[in-house]
């Protein structure tokens, strides 16, 4: 990588000191900004309304939402999926650029991953919801039971909770193991109760080389799981609904189709908290337009290979010659719920096609407007997918048109809210940028700098 | 007991802080040399080199992590098909008992969990985490080392005043910045 470049992705008078100051002063110094209790109240105000849903659906039953027979999955299926491709960027961000030695992950792992970690949470919670008797989830894992019973290991539904419980144990260990370093320094700073709060939480990490010998080697091992944790994740979720043989479901595609829509939105997602949090808690030179404009290419590259996977389930549907696959195509453009497939065309598609320009990459609000409806864009696909797929099947008797319900919706902005609620107790409780992981960066940058000043004493400073 | 002797037993090492990793690794060279070998590395961040010149070396994380993985890869397997086929034979939608693709990706699935159970597990064990105390904790710069400044840690245990006092002054030759005694 060219000096210039690892530069522009850290402030010239960062120092391994200054930075320790400010990103601990935000945990353990600052007040709260009034844009972060304001986020709260609204955020607080969802997850309750969530908490009503919840008690409602247990209680009422799983009839409140627009479930129905032929559409009998619906919006908890949905947003499962939407939730847990939100989860994959965090994922990616924190191993595959770790892999590759991106400079541009140290600034933004730390709230990628955690954005990963409540995403799941959400996400796990809906398949549990979509239940109908939601206590007795347990059935799927292979436990002695009195019945004699085993779980039906060919179902997709198995491989699921067995894939989504893997990735919530893997995110959650690997947040916490990097944060053990920055729990340390925070032991090290705070006073009073919060000093035995984070002394107890970092587990005595001392920083000793031994110590980081292994958190390194661990790291890796983590990142070289990452990526099939991701591919078997989404992949496992899309055979869901493509072992099936539902017409609109039943796709050789759909794995890779749904992992590149995953990243796309999860992508999306992370620009979507770099934007709000840079300019929340003042980090404009830590999270810099570099970063943004990193964010816009993999949003831009995971746009383009979902719009490739368009084309490509377009061209199967017609080119299978079978009459029940093209129908579906004709019924997404046309049918009652065109505007959806449209909508969602004119997102991915159309929308995303800003991002070939420097400029919209790097302006944080355009960047931000195009996270938004991005992950909105995503949405409406994972909708036109759970929708228009079963609404209309084999049999015209068996036909009908669903629309989510008023709990529905409920549901689905208590569990934004839910998500946001946690992301902003995360930041105030934890640094919110590693800061391990930058003070290797800038080790290195002081590494270049000396070597570069050796190498030529009287040119170093006109660079 | 007299003063001199009580003073000794109660030393664990003298705590050497540097202001960058190359005079740590320097003075960690040079002291290896010398015949000190119990000497610890503390940095804010990781440092590949200061495990090399400590001369520590561990392989055995990323095996035990392999042979947990593959393990329970095949148990889990054994125990699908166990269940599937012998236990509670059923056709469901026509696949044979022993499917094996399904069975693969569930084996595949858990061989994951174990390696990332074992991985996070095995890195607490052998860094004996959890443990809240060390006695460097007790000095009052060593929280600079989880911020910006180097720490070496060197034994005393066995040492005589005298050589405690060299010691001193060959760490204050070497580069750091302040020595500082760490009582147990």
């Amino acid at each position: 990588m060219k000096p210039t470049e690892r530069d522009a992705l850290l402030p010239a008078d960062l120092t391994h000191a200054s930075l320790t100051q400010r990103i601990s002063a935000l945990v353990l110094e600052r007040r709260s900004p009034l844009g972060w209790w304001i986020a709260v109240l609204i955020c607080a105000g969802l997850t309750l309304m969530f908490v009503l849903s919840l008690s409602v659906l247990f209680t009422v039953g799983i009839g409140i939402f627009g479930l129905n027979i032929p559409v009998a999955w619906g919006m908890p299926i949905l947003n499962t999926i939407w939730w847990i491709g939100i989860a994959h960027a965090g994922t990616l961000i924190s191993a595959v650029l770790l892999l590759t030695r991106q400079p541009w992950r140290a600034a933004i792992n730390r709230f990628a991953e955690a954005m990963a970690m409540f995403a799941i949470v959400c996400a796990g919670l809906y398949p549990v919801i979509h239940l109908g008797r939601p206590q007795f989830f347990y059935y799927l894992l292979p436990y002695p039971d009195t019945m004699g019973l085993w779980p039906q290991w060919r179902s997709p539904l198995v491989w699921d909770f067995l894939a989504i419980s893997t990735y919530l144990i893997f995110t959650a260990s690997f947040l916490y193991m990097s944060l053990l370093p920055d729990l340390a320094t925070l032991r090290d700073r705070a006073r009073g109760w919060r000093a035995y709060f984070y002394a107890v939480l970092a587990l005595g990490w001392n920083g000793s080389a031994a110590h980081w010998m292994r958190y390194e080697k661990t790291t890796m091992i983590f990142a070289a799981l990452a990526t099939p944790i991701v591919v078997t994740v989404t992949g496992i979720i899309s055979l869901d609904l493509a072992v099936s043989i539902v017409p609109g479901y039943h796709f050789t595609i759909f794995p890779p189709y749904f992992v590149a829509g995953a990243l796309f939105s999860g992508f999306s997602t992370v620009a979507l908290l770099a934007v709000a949090l840079r300019s929340l808690f003042k980090l404009h030179d830590l999270v810099t337009p570099t970063h943004l404009d990193y964010l816009g290419r993999m949003m831009l590259l995971f746009a383009l290979i979902v719009s490739y996977a368009y084309t490509q389930e377009i061209f199967v549907a017609f080119y299978s010659g079978e009459d029940y696959y093209r129908t579906v195509y004709f019924d997404r453009w046309t049918g009652p719920y065109a505007p959806i497939w449209w909508s969602m065309i004119f997102c991915n598609v159309v929308l995303t096609q800003l991002l070939w320009f420097k400029r919209v990459r790097r302006s944080p609000m355009a960047l931000l407007c195009l996270a938004l409806t991005s992950n909105l864009g995503m949405w409406l696909e994972r909708f036109q997918i759970v929708f228009t797929s079963t609404h209309a099947d084999y049999m015209p008797s068996n036909w009908d048109t669903v629309w989510p319900t008023g709990w529905d919706w409920a549901t689905y902005f208590g569990s934004l809210g839910l998500f946001g609620l946690l992301l902003l107790i995360f930041v105030k409780l934890m640094p919110l940028i590693s800061m391990h992981d930058m003070r290797a960066l800038i080790a290195k940058r002081q590494a270049s700098e000396k070597s570069r000043d050796e190498a030529s004493p009287g040119e170093a400073s006109h660079e | 007991m007299s003063e001199a002797t009580s003073n000794a037993s109660k030393r664990y090492g003298l705590l050497g802080r540097f202001h960058d990793a190359d005079a740590l690794i320097v003075a960690i060279r040079t002291l290896r040399e010398e015949g000190y070998r119990e000497l610890e590395a503390f940095s804010p961040y990781p440092v590949e080199e200061l495990n090399e010149a400590l001369g520590v070396r561990s392989r055995w994380l990323t095996v035990v992590t392999l042979i947990a993985s593959l393990a329970v890869a095949a148990g889990t397997y054994w125990m699908v098909w166990y269940s599937a086929a012998v236990d509670y034979p059923f056709v469901v939608g026509g696949k044979p008992l022993h499917s094996w693709p399904p069975f693969a990706l569930i084996a595949f699935v858990l061989a994951i969990l174990s390696a990332v159970v074992t991985a996070f597990l095995g890195m607490l064990c052998g860094n004996r985490l959890p443990r809240l105390y060390h006695p460097a904790f007790n000095i009052t710069m060593f929280e600079r080392a989880s911020n910006d400044a180097f720490f070496l840690l060197t034994n005393v245990g066995t040492l005589t005043h005298d050589e405690i006092e060299s010691l001193r002054s060959r760490l204050t030759d070497l580069g750091a910045e302040d020595v500082q005694e760490v009582p147990p």
